[in-house]
């Protein structure tokens, strides 16, 4: 795909996320809005190898959603890939749905079950680790949040990945600044944050703009192999295309109301 | 199977014999020894990892090299690779049926002068709540090396907790295991139903009783999940009474068990259990002492058997 079928792919992934949420009455729009650049370039900018087709190859590269909140706009792409329906989406959380409202593995191209928080990237380490015993090539991907991140198990894991030099693991932070209900700067805070996973023995790069599917992907394809565990923090926006959403502590479990309901539709058709 | 002395042993000389055969075999450890391990380390590293004193990372990447295809065990003190780290097991492990079995060292008071953090009181109640696991109590050495071969054959999820012991030789080594409940010794009208150590220590009480005239079954429920209803039903059926014996809070362990198990098939007999009473225990001593405290050693057990009988008399 070009940049700017990435762009508008990107676009119509966030509608239709919107569209299920609205449709459902529930969901986790913040996070799974922030993530969604993240998500576009690894399925659709050629950097996760993955064939819709066969999803349990033995060879595919593993994409795990730590942060399993944020499975609105994945499992649009999903849909889009043809690995669930259509009508799952629409179904999304209702009475005997294939979708709940974290990330399960019983939906076909979902790795693990997440929604507990701190437990994707020691499940992607011990992957990886079982990777790089048999020698496969296959690479590892989890995105966690930085919410997340004030879990402890998190750090567990970064420290078992780096002593054993987990270079086949890639984690991207989806660094939106904000948690459940607050900054995260504001309760317990993560800065520095690339300095603690440098500290920790990871290669660290930053992607200034986590909604710019040209520096994500640019950074994603030209990943130097450092012999170390890889942790990318993605800049992004809590709510990212919904005004009165964005960056705001509301976003990650609230639907727009009233007068926004229009505005927000009005937005992500832009 | 060799006939072992030492219940450490026995986990770990089977483990490892496995482990020699299978590479997909991969042993994690908490940063918990034993002998045995150190096998391990020398001849198979690339099947051994101390992960670290990180339980919870432990139990996550435990699952995540069983979907790479591992069969993985994962060895530490009970309390710290259940309580610690229940949701990972809950979630990682259990809920997405990865053949992870995890090796729980010490049961009961078998830190006794430690303190309540090593005080392993409550694993069989909240381990037996997760779906889709299965609870091993091996209460002789026997046991514990054929507990090992269970899980490595199981296709799921498996909790092996064990004690040091000493233990006395129950079982022949190629007993068929499979039933999950044995009644070990034979007797009339009523039963003592344990699990782990503490199946000795209910052959001890039976010897006792038996001196006082009163020939009293023992059973001892090794598979604790999923328990074996049928068998269990068959062979309680016919007492009149029974009393269950645990190093465990009487919350939700084996007194648990087989109440429900009593109610929930009709056969409305008489339970009496002997369990750690609802307090956590900050008192310091031997495993003796603090059996006194909770009136599950062998004199009060006796005691009360023995006045509860007469009073059903």
């Amino acid at each position: 795909m070009t940049s700017e079928q990435l762009v508008q792919k990107a676009k119509y992934i966030r509608k239709r996320a919107f569209e299920v949420v609205l449709h459902a009455g529930k969901g986790h729009l913040g996070g799974s809005l922030s993530s969604t650049e993240l998500l576009v370039a690894l399925y659709y900018g050629g950097i996760l190898n993955f064939d819709p087709n066969n999803p349990m190859h033995p060879d595919r590269d593993r994409f795990i959603m730590s942060k399993g909140h944020s499975n609105n706009t994945l499992y649009v792409i999903l849909a889009d890939l043809g690995l669930i329906k259509e009508s799952d989406l629409d179904s999304y959380t209702q009475d005997g749905s294939l979708l709940g409202g974290h990330c399960d593995s019983h939906v076909s191209g979902i790795e693990i079950i997440s929604g507990s928080l701190g437990h994707g990237l020691g499940v992607a380490a011990g992957i990886a680790l079982g990777a790089k015993l048999d020698s496969k090539e296959y690479r590892i991907y989890v995105i966690i949040g930085d919410g997340e991140s004030q879990e402890g198990s998190v750090w567990e894991a970064a420290m078992f990945a780096a002593h054993h030099k987990l270079s086949n693991l890639i984690a991207i932070t989806d660094r939106n600044l904000l948690g459940s209900e607050e900054f995260t700067e504001n309760n317990a805070g993560l800065e520095p944050l690339a300095d603690k996973w440098k500290a920790f023995g990871w290669e660290v790069t930053i992607i200034q703009d986590g909604h710019s599917i040209e520096q994500v992907i640019n950074i994603l394809r030209n990943l130097e192999q450092t012999g170390k565990p890889r942790m990318i923090i993605a800049q992004t926006i809590k709510g990212k295309g919904i005004s009165s959403l964005e960056n705001t502590p509301q976003a990650h479990h609230t639907l727009p109301k009233g007068e926004f309901i229009a505005q927000a539709i009005e937005e992500l058709g832009r | 199977m060799k006939i072992y002395e030492d219940a450490r042993d026995a986990i770990f000389e089977e483990l490892y014999e496995l482990a020699l055969k299978d590479k997909d075999v991969i042993v994690l450890s908490a940063d918990t020894g034993a002998y045995m391990l150190t096998l391990f380390k020398k001849n198979i590293p690339e099947q051994f990892y101390n992960v670290g004193i990180a339980e919870q990372n432990m139990m996550s990447v435990a699952a995540g090299l069983s979907m790479s295809g591992k069969k993985v065990f994962v060895y530490g003190i009970s309390n710290f690779v259940t309580l610690r780290c229940l949701e990972q097991i809950k979630i990682d492990i259990c809920c997405m049926q990865r053949p992870v079995t995890i090796i729980g060292m010490g049961t009961g008071y078998v830190y006794s002068s430690d303190g309540p953090t090593h005080h392993i009181t409550e694993d069989v109640a909240v381990m037996r709540a997760i779906p889709g696991i299965t609870i091993l109590s091996p209460s002789d050495c026997s046991l514990c090396a054929a507990s090992i071969h269970i899980a490595y054959n199981s296709q799921g999820p498996c909790y092996i907790r064990f004690d040091k012991g000493p233990f006395d030789q129950i079982y022949q080594p190629d007993t068929d295991f499979s039933s999950g409940v044995s009644e070990i010794t034979a007797g009339i009208d009523y039963a003592i139903i344990a699990t782990g150590i503490m199946v000795n220590q209910a052959q001890f009480i039976a010897k006792e009783c038996e001196k006082r005239g009163i020939a009293i079954a023992v059973i001892d429920l090794y598979r604790l999940k999923p328990v074996n209803t049928k068998g269990l039903v068959e062979m309680l059926r016919k007492f009149k009474g029974v009393f269950t014996l645990e190093e465990h809070t009487i919350i939700g362990g084996i007194g648990s068990i087989i109440a429900e198990t009593l109610v929930t098939n009709n056969i409305m007999i008489p339970v009496k259990m002997f369990g750690i009473p609802d307090v956590s225990r900050r008192d310091v001593g031997s495993r003796e002492f603090m059996r006194r405290l909770d009136g599950t050693d062998v004199d009060t057990v006796v005691s009360e058997i023995m006045s509860a009988i007469d009073h059903a008399v």
